[in-house]
């Protein structure tokens, strides 16, 4: 199981080196690990092109709830960056928002760039702002969701642990961005901040969590410049990112509590009461040796943003990120927050069997074959002819029978095909009992039907009795010709049906014939539909009965076999018109009808006779017998042809033609229609996939420019892993056969009801909507089944036949120096330390892999690696360098972004900088040089003078006071009777402790070492630290909130050291003291009445008699105590942090004593 | 001291309040917040929410007619829009219209009787229109006529015959008397600070303004015509709101971080009460009859507090 780690990027860079981070996840697990939350955090959406190869990073809930990936940080609706100013104009929104150099940011800002929500434009503060606007959500809430989600439940944690293994306990927080634009450089240290934060508020479920930063140093974007519309703040937004990470990482703890509040209520108080980060890699371009392989410079999506998700990867797996906390747990003692050894690099390199990757391209070979041997039209001439006929052979064969899968086949079919075969052909009887045997539904029901026709004909010739004959012979020849006119129309009406045109003879319809022949079309139509069903759907299941895997072309086939048999009865149609027009049966009834109308006639004209003949028969008697004669025929042929039409009719209506008489589709072509839209969908399944593919095949060659992996496959080994039969051929089994009795595909109607409805059920999906769908599920079921895949490949044999083990082992020897290019030499004393991991799996290796893999680790393991054999991942082979103990005035990058830094800070412009105490402390470092002082020069202050820097008028009070001696030294007892030296701000009588000794000397190891005078000056930073963070007032918390903000120091753990009564001492009420001792210097008015005069003088006296002793007695050392004891002051000290104290109180008192000769001199 | 205050009564409306408006006899009050408008009545009971049901219009600013059948609401998404209030015996309805689109509307003022509404941007621009959305004159960087000035406070007088005005760039500033309909400058000063806040005080014929430096924090009463400071206090910690009643010669302010409120003579500067801390910042205030004071606040708490006087009134 994989470790627990929380991923956030932030920024843009953030952004993509979590999508590279998630490609990797998929690629070693089939997806993100449970234990795994990855959180991308940016003022800029997510976008079509924030992909990697084919991976982005999910906005949404995804399949599994997770929650989404990516949060988009925009202000509240319709904030901009005026609505900001304004508050902060109007003061609503100061006390936390007074970090923010408005008056700056207000100047530069274009019209559209005071839109947050276009992104930060290379601009910290407004990055920033984004992370006020939404700190609580989504920033807040997702961290903490995020560390919830990794961190498991509370049993997992294990209780009484050394260091080593509490450290592989620890849940892994990596905040991942860059310091050069404007969202990652203003979001890095408030998201460490509210992880922290996070942390500490449930500090009793979460007690074990490490949090790392990853940093990519400004070079990496050097290809980007170009693009961008002003690049110009890449390397001033770098230095002074780093410069802040660096006092925050350096002097925050529990004894300077410091606050970061980001809204009015109280609940947004945060305090960063220790190194909000534990370690800090930085990430340059290139290493300090900078050749071939170890040279990221260039696209960073290729060089850079991997190297850091294959860095993280590494911490992923479970035995590699024991193996490396192993050696984490003592990072410690290669850091120093005094010397600044605070920083790590990174190398990694990557040997990879992307086997997630190698399985889509299988699933998407498997599919498209399979698409083109089961359903896609068949290109292969010889095979198509083969296929057609087979189609006509089984067409012939099973519609020759009267029943196919136990549904009746119609008796005109199988005389189709017995008419139409090539051999011995059958022949047609075109008589109408001929004919209407053809449409017999049953030998009872045609045996009915039969005798009622047949019945109707005799009824017919039996009623028609001529005149003198039978019953009528007492008629008349007239009363006869009326009888059996009379007759002959009653019988037309109740066979054929009532003449609906009076002037067409054949327009009768509905008669008890039609009655009779009606119900034949539609019973035939739905016996027919049965059974083409039933062969279609034997023909479509077909199977290999021995290996059970459906037969090929199964598609094609069943289109054959329809179009066969269309053929069959277009033919048999043709063969039937043909014979009947042999009896001419339509002109003989045009005959008899002529005939009929002159032998009524003739009955009319002889009807009146009333002799008889002398010889033979009279005329009327002739007339009435060939009228009898004719109109029998007539109605003899009329059956026939009637009996022809509905024969004809049901032949089309099964296939003979596109539709019946009514405009109904044809069996066979409904059939031949459904076919075709299947076909058409999976024609339509078969292109998605093609495209998929091809996209999927340019991905991967995306991924083959990364620089620090090496993909061990090709197209030759993935073509002969394709075939093995328990990869393509255990898929084919699954799919198209049947396993276990259980059937991968099968057709079925769609409706138990419908005949010639179908659809295909695979073991992937019973439905689907549209072919993009279909081919969606397909290749999720084929990829899951290609999984197989991941235990039969390892990395192990992928190494044995791409290299040799000396190859393998001098290629991870050179990754031995960290992407970071540093100056030894600035490095004070500190040698990096490095740490050398290689990790590969060797327990599920062959015996060829093994052999390999065993060499690679005798020798690397007797030459300072860490060798982990049993990583989580099969089919990666990890070589990963750290390297602990940089300062960031020895890196490159960072010295290099100095000048420009310093250029654009002091053009004034712009603000560079978050927090208060950077921007106070770089006006300071611009006067440095106005000291003229050849050795105290223009540079960075110490941090932890910085940290106290927040407030000017603050520093300045506390310079004051110590000059006017309200700030002196004196005597402490603690309430456990132990007696110490202390710093005392003395205000309206009351003594009040700043310093506290107890905790210096526990923070600095030398302090004991160190002469008397560097003691007290070391103290006078305690003091001025804590004056600042602990003793006054914080602007916009009243002192109704400071109980509660002090009991919750408390639960932290934070100590509040001497401070009586916290951060309620009124700077108001310093700077009243202050000016009420120095008024008090005199003179009197009394004694100088002038007021000008004596103002002037008072300013004289208070440089003489207290500024300017200060001065050179405390701060530079120039003057001698009161003892005569020479002194070094303050700038003279060994510890760079009091020289700058020293530096920053010189500046303000020469500022004062100016503003002070200044005022005595006008006057 | 010549009055107390004492809070009658807290709403939370759920967001941060960030406007309020009282009718003359304050007995509703119109609270703009993150989510919309709520209108309330004297027990804080909610008589209309707008815009309804799950959408939100994050407000600005507020202003209504004396009578209240008029609100005039500035959406921070950049609109201001008329809500006509129709009121039955237990409820209110509205008919909203916009009647002014612009990204960054900071402040609004009204005159009823003259029917002009004043538009201040964060931007630099300002505008004048009649209250069915006329625009009777507009600078804008949209019209390509920009002030040179941002971030401008706007206050008409009732009778709508003076706008002043006051912008918050760093430096110096203008505060500006204006003949509202044709934009004319009547009257003006450059101030050393920004200008917060701008409010007419009625019958002194004065105007209040917060004035802010760096190191200072002031309220300044000019004259009418801008030629004479009547009076001006600093200020240890931000005044964050200012209104003035419409009859009387009273300043309320809502003063620093604690969200206390003070009661100020208009005439002479002198605070009259105070005491009473909403802990929260007050983003705004409004009053009515000299008596009702309603405060709309950071945390989202709506205060009803009386302002009442040692002069005895029944």
């Amino acid at each position: 199981m994989s470790k627990r780690v929380l991923a956030i990027g932030v920024g843009g860079s953030g952004k993509t080196a979590l999508t590279i981070l998630k490609e990797r996840l998929e690629e070693t697990y089939g997806r993100v690990p449970d234990n795994i939350v990855l959180l991308s955090l940016d003022t800029d959406d997510l976008r079509e092109e924030d992909s990697f190869a084919g991976t982005k990073l999910n906005a949404l809930l995804d399949e599994r709830r997770r929650e989404p990936e990516f949060r988009h940080v925009v202000s509240r609706p319709g904030v901009t960056m005026d609505t900001i100013f304004g508050d902060i104009a109007s003061e609503n929104v100061a006390p936390y928002m007074t970090w923010l150099e408005k008056d700056k940011l207000e100047r530069i800002l274009g019209p559209s760039e005071r839109d947050i929500r276009g992104g930060a434009q290379q601009r910290r503060p407004v990055g920033r702002v984004a992370v006020f606007q939404r700190w609580k959500d989504p920033i807040l809430s997702a961290i903490t969701d995020g560390i919830a989600r990794i961190y498991g439940e509370p049993e997992d944690q294990p209780r009484q642990l050394d260091d080593v293994r509490k450290e592989q306990s620890k849940r892994l927080v990596f905040i991942v961005g860059s310091v050069a634009g404007g969202t990652g450089s203003g979001f890095l240290i408030d998201v460490a901040n509210l992880v922290r934060h996070a942390v500490q508020t449930n500090r009793t479920r979460w007690q074990s969590v490490d949090v790392s930063a990853i940093v990519v140093l400004p070079d990496a974007f050097s290809t980007y410049v170009n693009d961008m519309k002003d690049s110009s703040n890449l390397k001033p937004n770098s230095y002074a990112a780093l410069r802040e990470m660096d006092r925050f990482i350096r002097t925050h703890g529990a004894h300077l509590p410091y606050m970061i509040r980001y809204d009015e209520d109280i609940r947004s108080i945060t305090w960063s009461t220790n190194q909000p980060l534990d370690h800090v890699y930085l990430v340059d371009t290139a290493s300090p040796s900078a050749v071939g392989e170890f040279d990221l410079s260039g696209d960073p999506k290729t060089g850079v943003f991997p190297v850091i998700a294959d860095f993280i990867m590494a911490h992923v797996d479970e035995n590699m990120g024991d193996s490396m906390a192993t050696l984490r747990a003592n990072a410690g003692q290669h850091y120093n927050k005094e010397e600044g050894w605070m920083y790590s690099s990174f190398n990694v390199l990557t040997y990879l069997f992307p086997v997630d990757d190698v399985i889509e391209s299988f699933s998407y070979r498997f599919l498209r074959e399979m698409m083109a041997r089961q359903f896609l039209p068949l290109t292969n001439r010889k095979t198509r002819s083969s296929v057609e006929d087979g189609a006509l052979k089984e067409v012939e064969r099973i519609f020759a029978e009267s029943s196919i899968g136990g549904k009746v086949n119609p008796g005109v079919t199988q005389k189709a095909i017995a008419v139409t075969r090539k051999m011995t052909p059958d022949s047609i009887d075109p008589s109408w009992p001929g004919l209407f045997n053809l449409i017999a539904l049953s030998e009872t029901a045609f045996a009915e039907d039969y005798k009622d026709l047949d019945e109707w004909l005799a009824y017919i010739h039996d009623n028609l009795t001529p005149t003198k004959e039978g019953d009528y012979k007492h008629e008349t020849y007239d009363e006869g010709y009326e009888r059996l006119l009379d007759f002959g129309e009653t019988a037309m009406d109740d066979c054929l049906g009532k003449q609906l045109d009076p002037d067409d003879e054949e327009s009768r319809e509905d008669g008890q014939w039609d009655r009779i022949l009606a119900r034949y079309r539609g019973a035939l139509r739905q016996r027919f539909s049965e059974a083409l069903d039933a062969a279609l759907l034997s023909a479509l299941n077909r199977r290999d009965p021995n290996s059970k895997m459906l037969a090929a072309a199964r598609l094609p086939f069943a289109q054959a076999m329809v179009a066969s048999l269309k053929a069959k009865l277009v033919e048999f149609k043709a063969d039937l018109d043909k014979e009947y027009r042999t009896i001419r049966i339509d002109d003989r009834l045009r005959q008899i009808n002529e005939q009929l109308r002159d032998t009524i006639t003739w009955m009319y004209d002889t009807k009146d006779t009333k002799t008889r003949a002398i010889l033979g028969k009279p005329e009327a008697r002739k007339a009435q017998d060939a009228y009898i004669g004719l109109f029998y025929d007539k109605m003899q042929l009329s059956l026939h042809q009637r009996v022809y039409r509905v024969v004809l009719d049901v032949l089309n209506a099964l296939g003979a033609d596109e539709k019946d008489q009514d405009g109904q589709p044809s069996v066979l072509d409904q059939a031949a229609l459904e076919l075709e839209n299947w076909q058409a969908t999976l024609q339509e399944v078969d292109k998605i996939l093609a495209h998929w593919e091809r996209v999927h095949k340019q991905h991967r060659e995306e991924k083959r420019q990364i620089r620090v992996r090496r993909y061990v496959t090709d197209d030759a080994f993935e073509d002969q892993l394709y075939r093995l039969p328990q990869h393509s051929g255990m898929v084919g089994s699954h799919v198209l056969g049947q396993v276990r009795g259980e059937t991968g595909m099968v057709w079925q109607r769609k409706e138990e009801e419908d005949p010639l409805y179908y659809k295909l059920s695979t073991m992937w999906a019973q439905e689907a909507l549209g072919p993009e769908e279909i081919a969606r599920k397909f290749f999720a079921g084929a990829k899951d089944l290609f999984q197989i895949v991941r235990e039969n490949v390892t990395i192990a044999e992928r190494l044995a036949s791409h290299s040799s083990p000396t190859g393998l082992v001098n290629y991870a020897k050179q990754v031995d120096q960290p992407f970071l290019r540093y100056n030894p030499a600035s490095n004070g004393q500190k040698v990096l330390n490095h740490e050398r991991y290689v990790s590969f799996n060797l327990s599920k290796a062959n015996d060829e892999g093994r052999e390999f893999l065993e060499e690679v680790y005798n020798t690397l393991r007797h030459q300072g690696f860490n060798v982990n054999t049993a990583a989580e991942s099969l089919v990666a082979c990890t070589v990963v360098e750290v390297a602990r103990g940089v300062r960031l005035s020895a890196v490159d990058q960072f010295r290099g972004c100095e000048a420009d830094y310093r250029r654009k800070l002091y053009e004034g412009r712009e603000g560079l900088h978050l927090f208060p105490e950077e921007q106070v402390a770089t006006g300071y470092e611009g006067r440095i040089e106005s000291l003229g002082e050849p050795k105290n020069r223009l540079r960075p202050l110490a941090p932890e003078v910085v940290i106290a820097m927040g407030d000017e008028a603050k520093l300045k009070a506390f310079t004051l006071a110590c000059a006017y001696g309200l700030i002196d030294r004196g005597r402490y007892t603690d309430k456990d009777g132990r007696e110490s030296v202390e710093i005392f701000l003395t205000l309206n009588g009351r003594q009040m402790p700043l310093s506290q000794s107890t905790q210096v000397q526990e923070l600095d190891p030398r302090f004991r070492t160190v002469a008397a005078e560097e003691q007290m000056a070391r103290l006078y930073l305690n003091a001025l630290q804590n004056f600042v963070l602990k003793a006054t007032e914080k602007p916009g918390v009243p002192s109704e909130m400071v109980t509660t903000i002090v009991e919750d120091l408390a639960r932290q753990g934070v100590s509040l050291g001497y401070i009586e009564t916290p951060l309620t001492l009124s700077l108001l009420e310093v700077n009243g003291a202050i000016n009420r001792f120095a008024e008090g210097l005199g003179p009197s008015p009394s004694e100088v009445p002038d007021r000008k005069k004596r103002e002037a003088d008072n300013s004289r006296r208070r440089v003489e008699q207290y500024l300017q002793p200060f001065l050179m007695e405390w701060v530079t050392g120039q003057a001698k105590d009161l003892d005569g004891n020479s002194r070094s002051g303050f700038k003279g000290s060994p510890a760079r942090r009091v020289i700058d104290m020293g530096t920053v109180m010189h500046l303000i008192l020469q500022e004062e004593i100016a503003l002070l000769l200044n005022q005595a001199s006008s006057r | 001291m010549s009055g107390r205050l004492e809070i009658r009564r807290f709403v939370n409306l759920g967001s941060a309040a960030h406007a309020v408006a009282l009718p003359s006899d304050g007995r509703l009050a119109a609270v703009g917040s993150e989510h919309g408008v709520t209108v309330l009545d004297a027990t804080g009971r909610e008589l209309l929410v707008y815009p309804p049901a799950d959408w939100h219009m994050p407000v600005r600013r507020i202003i209504g007619s004396a009578g209240f059948d008029q609100l005039y609401v500035a959406a921070r998404e950049g609109m201001v829009i008329r809500l006509a209030l129709e009121r039955s015996e237990e409820a209110l309805s509205y008919k909203a219209q916009t009647i002014y689109e612009a990204k960054d509307i900071h402040t609004i003022s009204l005159s009823a009787q003259s029917q002009l509404l004043a538009v201040g941007h964060l931007g630099p621009g300002l505008a004048v229109l009649r209250t069915d959305g006329e625009v009777l004159w507009r600078r804008h960087p949209d019209e390509g006529n920009a002030t040179e000035a941002r971030l401008w406070s706007v206050a008409l007088d009732a009778g709508g015959e003076y706008l002043y005005v006051g912008s918050a760039t760093s430096g110096t500033n203008r505060l500006a008397a204006l003949e509202p309909r044709s934009a004319s400058v009547c009257a003006y000063q450059y101030v050393e600070g920004m200008i917060t806040r701008v409010t007419v005080l009625p019958n002194t014929h004065a105007v209040a303004v917060t004035v802010n430096t760096p190191s200072s924090r002031r309220l300044v009463v000019y004259t009418a015509a801008l030629d004479d400071v009547i009076w001006e206090r600093s200020f240890d910690v931000p005044v964050t709101a200012l209104t003035a009643d419409a009859e009387q010669p009273l300043l309320f302010a809502g003063v620093g971080y604690g969200g206390e409120i003070a009661a100020i003579d208009a005439h002479t500067g002198r605070t009259l009460a105070s005491g009473v801390v909403l802990k929260s910042t007050i983003n705004e205030l409004a009053v009515a009859q000299a008596h009702t004071l309603v405060a709309a606040c950071q945390n989202g708490q709506v205060a009803f507090v009386d302002y009442i006087s040692q002069e005895f009134h029944l």
